[in-house]
């Protein structure tokens, strides 16, 4: 009955089956050799990145790991050391802020205390000059964009969370910018609202067409809304990929650490495509290019490892008695131990599957890890990753 | 690499051009941003760096202005009589910083770590001197302790004119100054730290010598320095109620004004500058180390009624709110009285300012004058020049500059400034040599003598509100100064318009930098004040210390009145 | 004026609030030690006969003002100099810092009165005096008998009840040392001072300070001057004027025309006025003795004649050792005095 095909972890949350539009030719957004040092830090090292135009493009990385800085590079706030950016064909490495074209909302909103709904949204429109009729007809297109022309008259002060979200969107879209930055946008609220707001964020980008990029250190906020992610670490890109790519096939092991949660195993090749990993030989769908007899990471992560439907000759098939059983909500995680080696795995069991089968601690049961989810890495040669 | 991951940019051309170093262009905010901070640089160069300049200078120059080294340094170490006033100063400051530190942690440990009544009241009450100048202390204690003083017995024979005088007069004058501190410091203790040590049983005094003492030990260092500083660059209270014992403060005066021996003064001036700027860096050292404290996540203590500790307390925080009442009182009751002590009839007669020392009634608008321009234009400038400060994307250098500059008036005692006054403008080369003799110099002194202050205000202001307004802005392509003024000004307005209030109080009560500045046109009242004590006219010097009370007290209460009226609806949103 | 009053309003816009308004006459600047309430009328008086000058006033102590000037010799502010000890005067004369002027109306003027020179470097206005001001209630509570002469002033009961000006700063006070000097002579002149010094509470700055405290019973004994005396029994302090039987010391109030102003027409008129009649009337409301004959009055409480008791005075020794008499005292008995002004 499982889908063995389909990554479970982002099919869960997609808010609704999206194909994003095959990448045009044209790049709208050229990132090319970027780097930023701070003083003998640096922050982010010779980066190259395109965003193509309606594209929805997250940072994704540890704190430190260089998204703020790459996002504050492309908004003029810290401008790189070396490097360009291109925007729209136009080169805008050197540009100050007010001469880019972007709209951006702060974690904090940053929206003006002293100032009601409507004129933070319409403070932008303000300095253009435009006639006070057009600006208020602006500002109550955008309002209700946003669902709040109601607020219209009230402050900041008096709305909740995520109401101060989304004037905050609506501010940075009055100008009709070519760019949406999102810096961390949903980091501010409870847990609940930010699951509401993610899909209304993405909603209002899609209906919109807006080229955004956005800035999180979640990586469940990057895989539902983003069209592609841009993993990040030490002032590196380790993978660009949709949010399928990324958590189905990490490219790196520190995408494959970051991403998701993973099995980490420790092993050696016996032949292109097998690895004995702790006393266990385990069969690979496929080799990785490296001779038999090099040290290699193999990870698993625990929802793929499969306890229904095992019976017959399957590859992987192992006996593994059951430890500890934590009651998560959805799920229970488990650990689990290979009996007959020192091979330990930490496995996601569906509520269903636990109680069909009657797992529970202590308990020996079948589980099979299959080929095609094991993705392994060959080691560096030094130590230190 | 993996398959099925891509590079978005792996078919792109190898961007081997792009080594080159960008240098960010300026956007007209930016220079605005800038320019503005290049101004107040030089206005801080101006107006403090090179008056002090002009000061050293000269304490190495002769009568006729050939320079001579250090030798007037020598002349004055030499004679005992002058270098025996620095000793007097130090001790005598040492001396009121105990005592003056002492009761301001008692009183303040009252008003925060106790349920005793009428905290607000003692608060209240224990903000008053911050109102009057240093000579209204010493003139009521002429009244209370001098030969005809109403307790004069309370000294057993000793005489109030000198060291017992200033000590007295200087810690009235310092306390508030102490109690801000101090309350800050013990408002901010952990209450965590009480509980964990309530629950390991340690003795109230235990806790308090190892929670209370050094939790407070930043506040109460910063204090011990501050008040060290008031005390050894005041002249006030020394001049009025010295007698015989001289310190450096009076000494400056002495040569400068009583002897227009201006060498020897500037000598004196870099001696007192001395003590004040290793205070200076010292409070610096410790405001940053409490500034770390500050940061960490603590719960505030909130005290729990004790009876017997809350009815010590208030006894002793009685008995100090008493001794300010007692001193602020008797200095407007002998103003009132026809001739003390013979003659208690009450009349307005030591009101008749205009057949008195010291400029008369005009002093007294005059110093409303001074204080109000100091005020509006010191407000204006020391805030749009912390914005500058704190905003200006990168020109880290040239903020740094700026910064340090904003802090050093902090270092300098008004005599020393005022004397450097003297030097810098007064000289016929100065092109701005028109501005000695005028209002203005003095509104400019003023507010470079008590820059530093306002500016830290101003810049705890700027930090609290949200870094990305400015970003916001400029994505939105709006121009700086119509933030500034839509955004940032209403969003600081009460700190802003504490700026304002802080000037003009202390440009009414002010006589250190101003007493070698003013000209018959700008006679002030804190120096009518002086002038009158020194002719002898105590009661009208009385009397016009108490206009000067009156008048900062009037501002005090006007602002707080307008603060939670007027400015409260204006300010609708500050209310959720 | 203008070019500065110009510079002024363009370089900042502080100054637009303090503007001083243009006017058409000119501007004399006084250097005067005359009392603040005095000054006042005098004040009115002069610029009401002259409406064409605009007189402005700095006013401090004697001395101060005395160092003031010289202090300031190489860039003179001052126009005319009004209201100083005559000693003072001889001693910038001396400086070559006055201009010789024969106001109008000189030759009505007493001639002990004036500079013999002619024309005069300086004019006298009116003779000030040293007196005692003796407070009689603070005496009767130490059962002190009142002094009768300066010598009575050494007696150890009076110990820490005396204050007397600083001669250094005080124009009465140096009258007062110069007088003694110049009755006991040089060697007794300085023992009587030090016998005083021990019996002396504080010396003031001012020279109306000793009287006034005097009169509020601060301290028993005030060595002042007669117009402040006068002034303070009149205000209701229960004091007697006492004026000592060797005889009073005293000094002109004197007034020059700087050699050095920009403005000599305006600044003689100055000097003109303090000759006239009417500038004689107003000094003789606070002085017994004034430069024009038959002006003077009694002052109200003035015990005895002023005028009879003043010592035959050497103005020019006085002038000439000012210097080296301040410093003889300073170095005897500064340590004593008042912070000075």
């Amino acid at each position: 009955m499982l889908d063995k095909s389909a990554p479970l972890a982002p099919a869960q949350y997609a808010p609704a089956p999206h194909v994003p539009p095959p990448p045009p030719p044209v790049p709208y957004l050229e990132v090319r050799g970027l780097s930023k040092r701070f003083g003998p830090f640096v922050a982010l090292q010779d980066v190259d990145l395109d965003v193509y135009p309606g594209e929805f493009v997250s940072f994704l990385g540890p704190s430190g790991c260089g998204k703020t800085t790459l996002l504050r590079a492309i908004s003029g706030l810290d401008v790189q050391t070396t490097g360009s950016i291109r925007q729209a064909g136009r080169d805008i490495s050197d540009l100050p802020v007010s001469r880019r074209d972007f709209g951006i909302v702060f974690q904090s909103y940053a929206l003006f205390p002293n100032l009601t709904i409507a004129d933070n949204v319409g403070y932008g429109l303000v300095s253009t000059g435009r006639p006070r009729a057009e600006i208020a007809k602006r500002v109550e297109e955008l309002l209700t964009l946003v669902g709040l022309s109601e607020q219209a008259k009230k402050y900041p002060a008096q709305l909740s969370g995520g109401q101060q979200q989304r004037v905050a969107l609506a501010r940075a879209l009055a100008l009709s910018p070519g760019l949406l930055l999102l810096d961390e946008p949903l980091s501010a609220l409870d847990a609940r609202v930010r699951a509401r707001l993610r899909g209304e964020v993405r909603d209002l980008q899609r209906r919109l067409g807006i080229t955004t990029i956005m800035v999180t250190h979640d990586q469940e906020e990057a895989l539902t809304m983003s069209d592609r992610i841009v993993v990040m670490s030490r002032g590196r890109i380790e993978q660009v990929g949709t949010p399928d790519e990324i958590y189905a096939r990490p490219a790196t092991a520190f995408v494959a650490d970051f991403v998701g949660k993973m099995n980490f195993l420790k092993g050696r090749l016996v032949t292109a495509d097998h690895v004995e990993v702790a006393g266990a030989t385990l069969t690979l769908a496929e080799g990785i290019g490296v001779g038999a007899g090099a040290a290699v990471t193999v990870c698993l992560r625990p929802e793929d490892i499969v306890v229904r439907a095992v019976e017959g000759d399957r590859p992987n098939r192992l006996a593994m008695q059951v430890g500890v059983m934590e009651f998560i909500g959805n799920h229970f995680s488990t650990t689990l131990h290979a009996v007959g080696t020192s091979l330990n795995l930490s496995a996601d069991l569906s509520i269903n599957d636990v109680r069909d089968l009657g797992i529970c601690p202590g308990a020996t049961i079948t589980v099979v890890l299959p080929p095609e989810r094991l993705r392994v890495f060959p080691d560096p040669p030094a130590t230190g990753h | 690499m993996s398959t099925g991951t891509t590079f978005a940019a792996a078919g792109a051309a190898p961007a081997a051009s792009s080594a080159r170093a960008i240098r960010p262009r300026l956007s007209r905010d930016d220079v605005t941003l800038r320019l503005l901070v290049l101004a107040i640089v030089v206005a801080l160069v101006v107006f403090v760096v090179l008056p002090l300049s002009a000061l050293l200078g000269k304490a190495l120059e002769d009568h006729d202005g050939a320079f001579v080294g250090l030798a007037n340094f020598a002349a004055y170490f030499g004679d005992p009589a002058l270098a025996g006033n620095l000793f007097n100063s130090l001790w005598i400051s040492a001396l009121s910083t105990v005592i003056c530190v002492t009761l301001a942690f008692v009183f303040a440990y009252g008003l925060t770590r106790t349920c005793m009544p009428g905290r607000g009241v003692f608060k209240a009450v224990a903000q008053i001197p911050i109102l009057a100048p240093s000579l209204l202390p010493a003139i009521s204690l002429v009244y209370l302790f001098g030969n005809q003083g109403l307790l004069k017995g309370w000294l057993m024979g000793a005489s109030i004119y000198g060291p017992i005088g200033i000590v007295i007069g200087e810690v009235f004058w310092t306390f508030p100054h102490a109690l801000i501190i101090l309350t800050t410091a013990l408002a901010i203790s952990d209450a965590r730290l009480y509980e964990a040590a309530e629950a390991l049983r340690a003795s109230q005094r235990r806790i308090f010598f190892t929670v209370t003492l050094p939790g407070a030990r930043y506040g109460l260092i910063s204090a011990i320095f501050v008040v060290f500083t008031l005390v050894i660059t005041d002249f006030g209270v020394p001049k009025v109620i010295g007698g015989q014992f001289d310190v450096l403060a009076t000494d400056i005066y002495k040569q400068v004004v009583g002897q227009q021996n201006f060498q020897m003064g500037a000598v004196v001036g870099v001696v007192l500058l001395l003590p004040a700027v290793l205070a200076f860096v010292g409070d610096r050292i410790v405001q940053r180390r409490q500034a770390a404290l500050l940061s960490a996540r603590a719960v505030p203590l909130i005290p729990k009624p004790n009876r017997a500790v809350d009815l010590t307390f208030f006894a002793i925080c009685s008995v100090i709110a008493l001794a300010v009442l007692v001193i602020l009182a008797v200095a407007v009751f002998a103003s009132l009285a026809t001739f003390w002590p013979y003659n208690l009839t009450p009349s307005l007669k030591n009101y008749d300012f205009d057949n008195m020392d010291g400029g008369g009634w005009a002093s007294y608008g005059n110093s409303l004058t001074l204080a109000a321009l100091t005020a509006v234009f010191g407000a204006a400038i020391i805030f749009t020049g912390a914005y500058a400060i704190e905003k200006t994307p990168r020109f880290g250098a040239g903020r740094a500059v700026g910064q340090l500059l904003a802090l050093l008036p902090l270092a300098v005692p008004g005599l020393v400034l005022g004397l450097g006054y003297i030097f810098f403008f007064n000289d016929p080369a100065n092109p701005l040599g028109f501005l000695y003799g005028g209002m203005a110099i003095l509104v400019i002194c003023t507010i470079s003598h008590f820059y530093s202050v306002a500016h830290l205000t101003a810049t705890t202001a700027l930090k609290q509100i949200d870094p990305e307004f400015e970003t916001v802005s400029a994505s939105l392509k709006v121009p700086v100064w119509r933030t500034f003024a839509v955004v940032t000004v209403p969003v600081c307005l009460p700190a802003i318009l504490d700026i304002a209030i802080y000037l003009f109080v202390n440009a009414m009560t002010t006589v250190s930098a101003l007493v070698f500045l003013y000209s018959p046109d700008t006679t002030l009242a804190a120096i009518a004040v002086l002038n009158m004590d020194d002719a002898g006219d105590i009661a009208p010097a009385a009397a016009m210390a108490t206009m000067i009370l009156l008048t900062s007290a009037a501002v005090r209460i006007a602002y707080t009145v307008l603060t939670r009226g007027l400015l409260g609806r204006a300010q609708a949103w500050r209310r959720r | 004026m203008h070019k500065r009053f110009l510079m002024a309003a363009s370089a900042l816009a502080l100054l637009a609030s303090t503007a001083v308004t243009a006017s058409a006459a000119t501007e004399v600047l006084v250097y005067t030690a005359i009392e603040a309430d005095q000054l006042k009328t005098y004040e009115a008086a002069l610029e009401a006969a002259h409406p064409d000058v605009d007189v402005r006033f700095v006013r401090d102590s004697t001395g101060i003002v005395t160092a003031k000037l010289l202090a300031e010799k190489a860039n003179p502010r001052a126009d005319v100099v009004m209201g100083l000890a005559a000693t003072s005067l001889m001693l910038l004369e001396k400086e070559g810092m006055l201009m010789p002027y024969a106001p109008v109306g000189l030759e009505a003027v007493k001639p002990t009165m004036r500079d013999p020179a002619n024309p005069p470097a300086w004019v006298g206005m009116d003779v000030w005096a040293s007196a005692i001001c003796f407070n009689i209630v603070e005496a009767a509570k130490r059962e002190l008998k009142a002094p009768t002469s300066w010598a009575d002033l050494t007696d150890p009961a009076y110990k820490g009840q005396i204050t007397m000006p600083n001669p250094a700063s005080s124009g009465t006070g140096y009258l007062m040392v110069s007088a003694w000097l110049q009755l006991l002579g040089e060697e007794k002149g300085w023992a009587f001072m030090d016998a005083l010094d021990k019996n002396i509470a504080s010396y003031t700055h001012s020279g109306s300070k000793p009287c006034r405290q005097a009169g509020a019973g601060e301290y028993v004994v005030g060595l002042s001057f007669e117009y402040r005396a006068n002034k303070t029994k009149k205000d209701g302090a229960p004091i007697d004027i006492v004026l000592p039987s060797e005889g009073l010391g005293w000094d002109m109030e004197a007034t020059a025309v700087m050699s050095t102003t920009k403005h000599p027409e305006a600044a003689k008129k100055v000097a003109d006025w303090a000759v006239t009649p009417e500038a004689n009337k107003l000094y003789a409301q606070s002085y017994a003795i004034v430069a024009l004959p038959g002006i003077a009055e009694k002052l109200e409480y003035m015990p005895g004649d002023v005028e009879a008791m003043l010592i035959k005075s050497d103005f020019a020794w006085a002038a000439e050792n000012r210097e080296r008499i301040l410093a003889e005292w300073t170095k005897r008995y500064d340590s004593k005095s008042e912070p000075k002004k």
